[in-house]
């Protein structure tokens, strides 16, 4: 690194004063004169520049740094002060020299900084392609730098600051990788308003995991950072990564000891430990969901075909895919490991991994209760439960004993009745409406499962059948609150269903429609009864798709069948009729 | 604050006293002997995510914010004062805004100003002369004055001035920003039920908690946005109107 001579006190004088402006005085300028310390700190630069113009006009590279930092200051103030069209001007002016002289230890530091900030100026004009090059050359500026030169650069500062007073090199890497991960967390925000998600997600990866390096963070920001951006991996079936998002929140926020007493800001520790217990459910009910989707036959059941071909294909691989260390040098590396150890990533393939994807899911779940108390995290609580009941639910399709996967869905029924019956409807609608088609289908695949196991069987006997008719009764009843949720409050269904519930309420529709016919009696009368229901029901999914043709796109399969029925049913409702005694007849 | 409350002057009066009048007015009318009201107010603040009781400011601590399965969403402990008129209503909101001008004051350029939700609730209670029962009907109205919406951008991009020379030491708020915005994205809705695109409320804010059965499906909501035909008020203007279309598109997210 080249010396550089000691720089005249009056500078070093003028600049800390601009510095002390804009980062200090600047917060307490009053609201009726909001930029007065930076017109103030302008002032102070215009005149510095000047002194430099004047004094130097040998060239060398010093000079020129000075007055390019000066600059881009003053380019910094005019951002503050609204008047971005001046500050790119500025910036424009230093760039070109700049770009020239950018892997030196005296000048990356400023190029890198006025490469960003027009980056920043044209995000803040909301222009992300303008922005991207300029945030992308600073990220090649940086990494060449790396390639090259071991010791770390100048901070821009140390142009204006007295041999004695400069940073010592561990302040110089610390201040350097800093505006470095600045860059990659204005890219993240680039990408993503550029559409280019997984970029996006890169980049924000890359920002948290340097935040662990340098060890620069609030474990409770940094925990839920990492939460929420598992759930974007989560959500786009890369389980390993999002595992390990998750697994690195658990060890951060593990770590903050806790303390006891009610104190305001340590409250954030519980509720963050909560939430990344919830992603953890949900990381489990989404695995167990898709390993579902990978494995469903037409009818909604375990393909065994298919399960047997998968399992043979996962025993011919032979070696283990190496585990993503995103985090890799940190400290926690082995805790994160360890945390991840706990549940698979993999899609399950059958009963044995279910389970295990399962059971993880389900400690989860005990340890978010004691936080999400019903009587004071109503919501939290109730999604909570409809998660555990998505986790039998899950589970049930991988088990082959018919007798446990009915267990399992009762299970499920009852632990949603259970919380249903708390709610007032009039605060928690949603949830309302969401519990009632949780337990109308519940009660529908306990109903099916029961009905198969009768099937299989030489004598029905009557209490099955009875067995059987309350589901079905149970989902018709549930099916139908839902249904009058809909109406308004005197009770009329409306004409045209708003777009959020207009596929359930067909559905619904449909499927009472369904269960009516499945209902099981010996009565004529009753049967015929049950048969005009099953009409009704399947003439309002006809009829209301034609009334609104964009609903029935929502429900292509459901419609054409009740298009099928509504042919035919009412030839069977004239065959029960006439079968009717005369005074059975309406 | 024109619109909501107006000027002292008769004739210029705002939503809010007009809404009383209103509402007083019918009360007074009534003749039905068998119909009896109650009005009662509270008026809370949320600065910073901390809800303060504007009716008994001396109340120097923050209130909690529960959930209750029957009550709704509620605030612990704030008071709740019956009124008889407008009259009433009127002093009550007069002393809770100045104990709200208290709390505003010298704020640097991160943190904005408070929400004020001001609620009124009407209990209209029948008696059925047959029976002797009494059945009650009660009714909400929250009338909630938004912090200013420069902080509120859609595009997240204001508020983010980037001071590099000035302050290195600026948190990485844009992070959180990013990576919310990413995970709110629906997911591949491959599975019949469609993916819930945010798992988790993770920095729900207290106003949207308290709100939420407001905007949820049982009720009305009406949004009013203040916006000024001066063009140096163009960005504000702009951003006002950005919020709002985006208040407009607020669903009650039922997923079925």
């Amino acid at each position: 690194m080249a010396e550089h001579s000691e720089c005249p006190a009056s500078w070093r004088d003028e600049y800390r004063r601009a510095r002390l402006l804009l980062e200090d005085e600047a917060q307490r300028d009053p609201p009726d004169e909001p930029f007065r310390s930076q017109y103030a700190a302008r002032n102070v630069l215009d005149k510095l520049l000047a002194e430099l113009e004047q004094a130097d006009q040998a060239g060398g590279l010093l000079p020129v740094l000075r007055r390019a930092a000066v600059r881009n200051l003053q380019a910094t103030v005019c951002q503050d002060v609204e008047e971005a069209a001046a500050s790119l001007e500025l910036l424009e002016e230093i760039t070109e020299r700049l770009n020239i002289e950018s892997l030196r230890p005296e000048s990356v530091s400023l190029a890198m900084a006025v490469q960003t900030q027009l980056g920043m100026i044209w995000v803040n004009r909301d222009d992300m392609e303008k922005a991207l090059p300029y945030l992308e050359a600073a990220e090649e500026m940086y990494k060449q730098y790396k390639k090259e030169v071991e010791t770390a650069p100048l901070d821009i500062h140390e142009l204006f600051m007295a041999q004695d007073e400069m940073y010592s090199e561990k302040e110089r890497k610390r201040r350097f990788e800093k505006a470095h991960t600045h860059t990659l967390c204005y890219l993240a925000l680039v990408c993503k308003k550029l559409e280019q998600p997984e970029r996006a997600a890169a980049y924000c990866l890359a920002t948290l995991q340097r935040q662990l390096t340098s060890q620069d963070y609030d474990p409770v920001d940094w925990a839920t950072n990492a939460t929420m951006l598992s759930q974007y991996y989560i959500l786009g079936q890369q389980y390993a990564v999002g595992r390990h998002c998750l697994a690195a929140a658990s060890v951060v926020i593990d770590k903050v000891p806790e303390f006891e007493g009610a104190d305001e800001e340590l409250s954030h520790i519980p509720r963050c430990k909560a939430e990344i217990r919830r992603c953890w459910i949900k990381y489990c009910v989404n695995l167990l969901e898709d390993s579902r989707l990978q494995l469903e036959d037409g009818i909604g059941e375990l393909d065994l075909k298919r399960q047997q071909e998968l399992q043979a294909q996962q025993g011919e691989v032979n070696e283990v895919p190496e585990a993503p260390s995103l985090f890799s040098g940190a400290i926690i590396m082995d805790a994160v490991s360890l945390e991840e150890g706990q549940v698979p990533c993999e899609l399950a393939l059958g009963y044995p991994e279910a389970r295990a994807v399962f059971l993880f899911g389900q400690s989860c779940l005990q340890a978010a209760k004691r936080y999400y108390s019903l009587n004071s995290h109503t919501t939290d609580y109730v999604e909570v439960v409809q998660d555990y009941g998505e986790l039998f639910n899950a589970l049930s399709f991988f088990e082959p004993d018919i007798h446990r996967r009915c267990k399992m869905q009762k299970r499920r029924i009852d632990m949603l009745a259970e919380v249903y019956l708390e709610l007032n409807p009039r605060f928690y609608l949603r949830l309302c409406r969401e519990l009632q088609m949780e337990l109308a289908e519940a009660c529908y695949n306990l109903m099916d499962l029961k009905v198969s196991i009768s099937s299989n069987v030489e004598q029905p006997s009557q209490h099955a059948a009875k067995k059987i008719n309350q589901l079905a009764q149970e989902a018709i009843r549930y099916y139908q609150l839902f249904l009058d949720s809909l109406c308004d409050l005197e009770g009329r269904f409306p004409e045209t269903l708003p777009p959020e519930v207009v596929r359930a309420a067909l559905v619904a529709n449909f499927r009472m429609g369904g269960l009516h016919r499945k209902l099981l009696t010996t009565d004529g009368a009753q049967k015929l009864a049950n048969t005009r229901h099953a009409y009704e029901c399947y003439r309002f999914v006809e009829g209301y798709c034609v009334r609104h043709p964009e609903a029935g796109e929502k429900v292509p399969a459901e419609l054409e069948l009740s298009r099928e029925i509504v042919g035919l049913l009412p030839a069977e409702i004239q065959r029960l009729t006439s079968s009717l005694s005369p005074c059975q007849q309406e | 604050s024109y619109t909501m409350m107006g000027p002292q002057e008769p004739g210029q009066e705002g939503i809010i006293p007009q809404l009383c009048e209103e509402l007083f007015y019918r009360i007074s009318n009534n003749s039905d002997p068998d119909l009896s009201f109650s009005v009662e107010v509270s008026y809370k603040e949320i600065y910073c995510e901390r809800v303060r009781d504007l009716l008994n400011p001396k109340n120097k601590g923050h209130l909690r914010v529960r959930e209750h399965p029957l009550l709704g969403p509620y605030v612990e402990d704030l008071s709740k004062l019956a009124v008889t008129s407008y009259k009433d209503i009127a002093e009550l909101m007069d002393s809770g805004n100045k104990a709200r001008t208290v709390a505003a004051t010298n704020m640097n350029e991160t943190s904005s100003r408070s929400h004020a939700v001001f609620t009124i609730v009407l209990t209209q209670r029948r008696r059925d002369p047959n029976t002797d029962i009494t059945t009650e009907k009660v009714s909400k109205v929250s009338l909630v004055d938004l912090a200013g919406s420069e902080r509120a951008d859609s595009t997240g991009a204001k508020g983010m001035r980037l001071k590099e020379g000035a302050n290195i030491n600026k948190s990485l708020t844009t992070l959180g920003k990013v990576i919310s915005s990413l995970a709110e994205m629906d997911g591949p809705g491959k599975g019949k039920k469609k993916r819930k695109g945010e798992f988790v409320p993770y920095r729900d804010s207290v106003l949207t908690w308290l709100l939420r059965e407001n905007l949820g499906g049982n009720s009305r909501t009406a949004m009013i946005a203040a916006l000024s035909p001066a063009d140096i008020n163009f960005d504000e203007t702009l951003s006002t109107l950005r919020y709002a279309d985006r208040a407009n598109e607020i669903k009650c997210n039922a997923v079925v």
